[in-house]
């Protein structure tokens, strides 16, 4: 199967109304995988310090 | 018009929420599963998570077998009667989870607390406290931000299981230490609304709430998710299977045992300080004590304070606000302090009448919130229950901490807190006054030995005018005790005292066979050895040989090169 026909088919496919829906709905998880990604380890970790004993 | 967009939305949000959901059960389980074999580690650069989040506090509160010890510096200390090792095996059904590190005062542990919530109702917990923090005036800024966490602050803050008014006197404390803040923007504000005492701040900070849940919420799973990661990198060796080896203890035995491991660990000063710690410490006092009352070490002025500064401190407070948080959560708590190093106090003219100022007013604060409390300030004078001037335990203290461990983790009801601790002897009370001209702070070098002289020096820091006598033995046969008062220029200008300290001694024939000698030297009188030593010696035998002398500079070098 070459490119254009490739194309072709997939827009048949986006043009599937339930096609559509399951693309904007890996389309939004892409968009949340990737804030999770980016935002997901929080940092909790103390400023190194010089133990001031006593 | 159709919202093509919504469903999807709205799906993939369904998706990701029941996606964290399963993560969340899915950490949960990993931490339950590996919360044993990790609980012994005690140094916090080793488990850092443990230590910044609250996802292993929790599950090790779930734990039946696990008795959570918060604490300070003095649980991050390795000791090999660390009750961490000692119960590393449930040796009586239990072990410790420690959660002490390095600076950490009671602000922080009832912070790291408060995020463990609910999951410590009706839960045994112990705090230990060590002296000294309860006469600084304030616990240094730079060890409350080491110990900061911005998981801990927000689950304070936007606690459901803390009442208002004692967040607000929390709150007031958390805002002495700005710069811990400086990044939390929502932590801070809500801090800020929660202090003000108005209609108006209260409004806001109850505005504040929703959006502190979802932070915590958020700080919770990246919690879980540090843990995961965590997890996943660290050496599965570490990982073991962990081992119940049941085992009665004999809490006599293992005092004494421990005491005697100690006392070979703290023979070079009257004070029963470790000798690693005197070694540092003697040397600074030897420097300073000439100089007080002028400049003088933060430590001296802090002792010599201690009968101001105790009334002010405000470690008193937080301890306060530790125990009504612990009150409000439902624990079930138990106080251990350790007692002052009392006559390195003495020492330093602090008598025990201002001591007792400390464990007097830790009884009424504990007494008021009927938590038990244990202060060993029948210990104050034992030189071996504490290694050094900031109270933290030795070998033998560690017994002693380790028997109330046991007693309270097993016991269903505590009458009287030191019954915990009644099958071992009690301490000899308080700490004598002592003389200053008695402590002494050794220093000195095995240079040499031979050809045909055994050569160093040796001085004492703190009364630096003093000749030191040395020992100096032929394997364990003592040859002789020679001074060490000879003048070398090497060492004065070294700045070792006035350079009259060095010794010489002429190698006896008896000991020119050709034959391996092991010659050492040690300040006379004491188990004291000098640097270098011991050292091989091979003489041949120069019968008939005159062996100079030297009568005026040996040129012995304190930095160790040889004459």
């Amino acid at each position: 199967m070459n490119l254009h026909a490739t194309l072709q088919y997939a827009r048949v496919l986006v043009s599937a109304p339930w096609a559509r829906t399951v693309a904007l709905t890996l389309y939004y998880l892409a968009i949340l995988l990737g804030l999770i990604l980016l935002y997901g380890r929080g940092d909790f970790s103390s400023p190194p310090f010089i133990y001031q004993g006593f | 018009m159709k919202a093509p967009h919504l469903a999807p939305a709205l799906a993939a949000v369904a998706i990701t929420a029941g996606a964290l959901g399963g993560g969340y059960l899915y950490a949960r389980s990993i931490e339950a599963r590996y919360v044993h074999a990790l609980a012994p580690v005690i140094a916090s650069g080793e488990f850092p998570v443990k230590f910044e989040g609250s996802a292993w506090q929790r599950a090790a509160f779930r734990e039946t077998d696990l008795l959570p010890l918060y604490g300070s510096s003095e649980l991050e200390l390795k000791d090999p009667y660390h009750a961490a090792n000692l119960f590393k095996d449930y040796p009586t059904g239990f072990t410790i989870f420690p959660m002490g590190k390095m600076g950490a005062g009671c602000l922080t542990a009832l912070q790291k607390l408060t995020a463990v919530g609910s999951d410590l109702q009706g839960k045994k917990v112990v705090i230990s406290i060590t002296p000294p923090p309860f006469f600084r005036g304030m616990m240094p800024k730079d060890n409350y931000q080491g110990n900061f966490s911005a998981l801990y602050a927000s689950a304070l803050v936007f606690s459901m299981d803390l009442g208002i008014p004692l967040k607000q006197k929390i709150a007031h404390r958390l805002l002495d230490y700005p710069k811990s803040l400086e990044k939390e923007p929502l932590t801070r504000l809500a801090l800020h609304y929660l202090v003000e005492d108005s209609p108006l701040g209260s409004a806001i900070y109850r505005a504040l709430m929703p959006l502190g849940q979802i932070q915590n919420l958020v700080f919770q799973l990246q919690d879980h998710w540090n843990s995961l990661v965590f997890i996943h990198s660290i050496e599965p060796g570490l990982l073991h299977d962990v081992q119940h080896k049941p085992a009665t203890l004999d809490w006599q035995g293992l005092a004494g045992e421990a005491e005697l491991l100690y006392r070979d660990n703290a023979y070079n000063n009257p004070f029963g300080i470790a000798k690693h710690v005197w070694e540092r410490e003697g040397r600074r006092l030897g420097r300073q004590v000439d100089a007080y009352p002028g400049t003088i070490l933060p430590l001296v002025r802090a002792i010599r304070e201690m009968g101001q500064t105790i009334s002010s401190a405000k470690e008193w407070t937080d301890l306060e606000l530790l125990l009504q948080t612990l009150q409000e959560l439902g624990a079930r708590p138990l106080i251990l302090s350790s007692p002052m190093k009392g006559a390195y106090y003495a020492y330093w003219a602090v008598p025990f009448e201002e001591r007792r100022l400390y464990y007097d007013r830790l009884e009424k604060v504990a007494g008021e919130y009927n938590i038990p409390t244990i202060d060993f300030a029948d210990h104050d004078g034992d030189a071996f229950f504490t290694l050094d001037a900031a109270s933290h335990i030795s070998s033998k203290g560690w017994i002693y901490y380790c028997k109330v461990l046991d007693a309270f983790y097993h016991a269903k009801e505590i009458d009287s807190a030191y019954a915990l601790v009644s099958e071992l002897p009690p301490g000899p009370g308080p700490a004598p006054a002592g003389p200053r001209d008695k402590i002494s702070n050794y220093e000195g070098f095995h240079n040499s030995s031979g050809p045909s002289m055994i050569a160093g020096w040796a001085w004492d820091t703190i009364n630096p005018d003093r000749a030191v006598p040395v020992d100096i033995y032929d394997g364990k046969q003592l040859l002789a005790t020679v001074a060490a008062d000879r003048f070398s220029e090497g060492l004065k200008k070294a700045g070792i005292g006035n350079g009259q300290h060095a010794f010489l001694y002429a190698i006896p024939q008896h000991l020119k066979d050709g034959h391996p000698h092991v010659i050492r030297v040690r300040i006379a009188g004491t188990a004291l050895d000098l640097k270098r030593t011991p050292q091989p010696l091979t003489a041949a035998s120069t019968v008939g040989a005159r062996v100079p002398v030297a009568k005026k500079d040996i040129k012995a070098h304190p930095d160790g090169s040889p004459p």
